[in-house]
């Protein structure tokens, strides 16, 4: 019966009721749509930090996450190879090597940065490949990959040669490469300053036949990450070796995550601190207008806690129906953005970097339903909190003096 | 023993910088079944002896018993228990709950009791149909008339059989015949179901039913007569 009066007591005022309805529905399905959309951003981030960057598992020399030298290289990679992949037999071991360098055309000559990869392994766990633009992707060992804006720097086109030089040791070394392929990331800075050779060239170039920057393990299923990592550290046992996570290896990217979550959470919980104070000003406006009502219910036989529990539920059922519509209204709002993405590329370019990951301006959302339901059900207890208040007054009120107020 | 017992209990309020003496030293005693009229001018403390006894008010002095337990040292969980259990209330402005129909509003205090869904439901559909309103059980206030809402009152007020119906100017807000008729009502349900009345009124009709009569000025009874 006290639920029946609190659903009918929320329609006795329906144009406040839908109001007030609308207001945290619409609150929630905003929080949901920011929940997806940061999801489908940060999915896509790791994806493509881990895919180009890095692995869930990152095998690399002692020292050289600490000190970023490039001569610190895991000389023995085939065996780190062996190992990882006995890790998970279904998933896909990547060797890469990355070098400073400066690549010199007949005309002009350019500082870059190589990122010495597997072709075809590269290609599966996501690289560059996905912005080519003209040409192929790297085959040979003397095929090179450079952005577009690098090849208008050194006015070069596809087949043409170009010599690559570093420091190999103590000694300068080169190697003449022919351009392979043209990428385009809409990413100045990697347009400009990244190019993409072969791994055996890699260690041709430095005289080092099996050495690699990096050693990574993309797994099947990427969720199990913490544990392949706890295995690695297990099998891979060499003071020369240290064994990271993706997120120990991309701090860049996980710092990036945590903050902007920090700040989207913090953006959530204003929102809901305003819808809550409408919601407040509502049962209180509600509470008010039936003070005598309320004596009547206590001069009858009605205790003050069962009073608080009528506004108490009225508040529980307002915030359901209003929560259930909220998620179902973010879902379908979502469904868009997941489907077709969310494009900022007339604003923001056609592409961006962030922590040397090359991200996509068109946004795609990505259904986070764990968070979604969290961030409903903390939606819930918002609604209940702001009627705490309102119910505790109504429990204080003696009947004599509240059926004297008038209606 | 009686029903009620008040013993030379007074109400005094503070309104601003002055008390109002509502009651000052009134003795009653109401035994079970009768049927008793307050009458006074406006401010004579009707309202606010019905309100003591019915123990929505506590006294600044003497004490209250009803069947034998002062109220007065009742917690307010035990004085609710009390309201509920075994005194009913009708009012002026009938008071019922707009949301709930007409059986809704009449089973009431059986909810709140913790009474059985069906027996509660029974009980207020047997309630309703003896005063008059069967057919229209579930119909909402505001789709009854005034005479009609005021019989929903004591039906809610009767449905938990109490042993007490307060009544505060029940027929005040009804033309002269429906008033006539729920006088009636609330005097046969008095004769049948053996339930104690008593009224706060200026209504000449409830003088003229009621089998006694307290008549009070400034606070103070100034006659009790029986007929």
């Amino acid at each position: 019966m006290l639920l029946k009066m609190a659903s009918r007591n929320l329609l006795r005022n329906r144009r406040r009721t839908l109001i007030t309805m609308g207001a945290i529905a619409l609150g929630m399905a905003l929080m949901d749509v920011t929940i997806c959309l940061q999801h489908g951003a940060y999915q896509d981030t790791i994806r493509k930090g881990v895919g180009a960057l890095a692995g869930h598992v990152v095998v690399q020399a002692e020292g050289y996450e600490a000190t970023g030298e490039r001569d610190r290289m895991v000389e023995q990679s085939s065996e780190i190879v062996a190992k990882l992949q006995a890790i998970d037999p279904e998933g896909l071991v990547v060797r890469r090597t990355f070098l400073g360098g400066l690549l010199t055309s007949p005309s002009n000559s350019a500082p870059v940065a190589v990122s010495a990869v597997e072709p075809a392994n590269s290609q599966l766990v996501g690289a560059m490949d996905e912005y080519l633009i003209d040409g192929e992707w790297v085959s040979g060992e003397r095929d090179i990959v450079i952005g577009e804006k690098l090849r208008d720097n050194l006015d070069v086109e596809i087949g043409k040669k170009v010599v690559f030089m570093t420091q190999a040791g103590d000694e300068m070394t080169s190697r003449l490469f022919r351009v392979k392929g043209i990428f385009k990331t809409g990413a100045a800075d990697q347009d400009g300053f990244i190019v993409l050779f072969s791994l055996k060239a890699a260690q041709a170039v430095l005289g080092r036949p099996d050495a690699a920057t990096q050693v990574t393990l993309h797994l099947n299923s990427p969720d199990d990450w913490p544990e392949a990592v706890d295995q690695a550290r297990a099998s891979i046992d060499g003071s020369d070796t240290e064994v990271l996570s993706w997120k120990e290896a991309l701090p860049d990217i996980d710092a990036f995550i945590k903050a902007d979550r920090a700040i989207g959470q913090g953006m959530i919980s204003i929102l809901g601190i305003i819808v809550a104070m409408g919601v407040f000003n509502t049962f209180l406006m509600s509470v008010l207008e039936r003070t005598r009502e309320f004596g009547v219910l206590l001069s009858i036989g009605m205790k003050p806690r069962q009073l608080a529990r009528l506004v108490l539920l009225e508040g529980a059922v307002l915030g359901a129906i209003s929560i259930l519509i909220g998620t179902a209204l973010g879902a379908a709002l979502t469904w868009p953005m997941a489907e077709y993405g969310l494009d900022f590329s007339e604003s923001m370019g056609e592409g961006m970097s962030s922590g040397g990951v090359v991200m996509s301006t068109v946004f795609y959302s990505s259904y986070n339903w764990p968070r979604m339901i969290v961030f409903g059900i903390g939606g819930f207890f918002l609604t209940l909190i702001a009627a705490i208040w309102p119910a505790w007054k109504v429990s204080t009120m003696e009947p004599v003096p509240a059926m004297r107020q008038q209606q | 023993m009686a029903l009620i017992q008040v013993t030379d209990i007074a109400r005094t309020y503070q309104q601003g910088s002055h008390e109002v003496h509502a009651l000052r030293g009134v003795d009653l005693q109401i035994g079970p079944g009768e049927f008793v009229a307050l009458m006074g001018p406006s401010g004579s403390g009707k309202t606010t002896l019905l309100n003591l006894i019915g123990g929505l008010d506590s006294p600044t002095a003497g004490k209250v018993e009803i069947e034998g337990t002062d109220i007065s040292a009742l917690s307010g969980n035990a004085l609710s228990d009390l309201r509920r259990d075994r005194v009913g209330f009708v009012f002026q402005a009938y008071n019922l709950v707009p949301v709930l129909s007409a059986v809704e509003n009449a089973e009431m205090v059986l909810v709140l009791r913790g009474d059985d869904p069906q027996v509660r439901r029974d009980m207020a559909m047997k309630t309703l149909h003896e005063v008059g309103l069967s057919g229209k059980e579930n119909r909402r206030p505001a789709e009854l008339s005034g005479g009609e809402q005021q019989r929903v009152a004591v039906a809610r007020a009767i449905t938990g059989e109490p042993a007490l119906v307060l009544a505060d100017e029940p027929t005040a807000n009804l033309d002269s015949t429906t008033g006539s008729e729920l006088i009636a009502l609330m005097r046969r349900l008095n004769q049948d179901k053996n339930i104690t009345f008593v009224f706060a009124t200026h209504d000449p009709k409830v003088m003229e039913a009621a089998d006694r009569v307290v008549r009070l000025v400034d606070g103070q009874i100034v006659s009790d007569e029986r007929r």
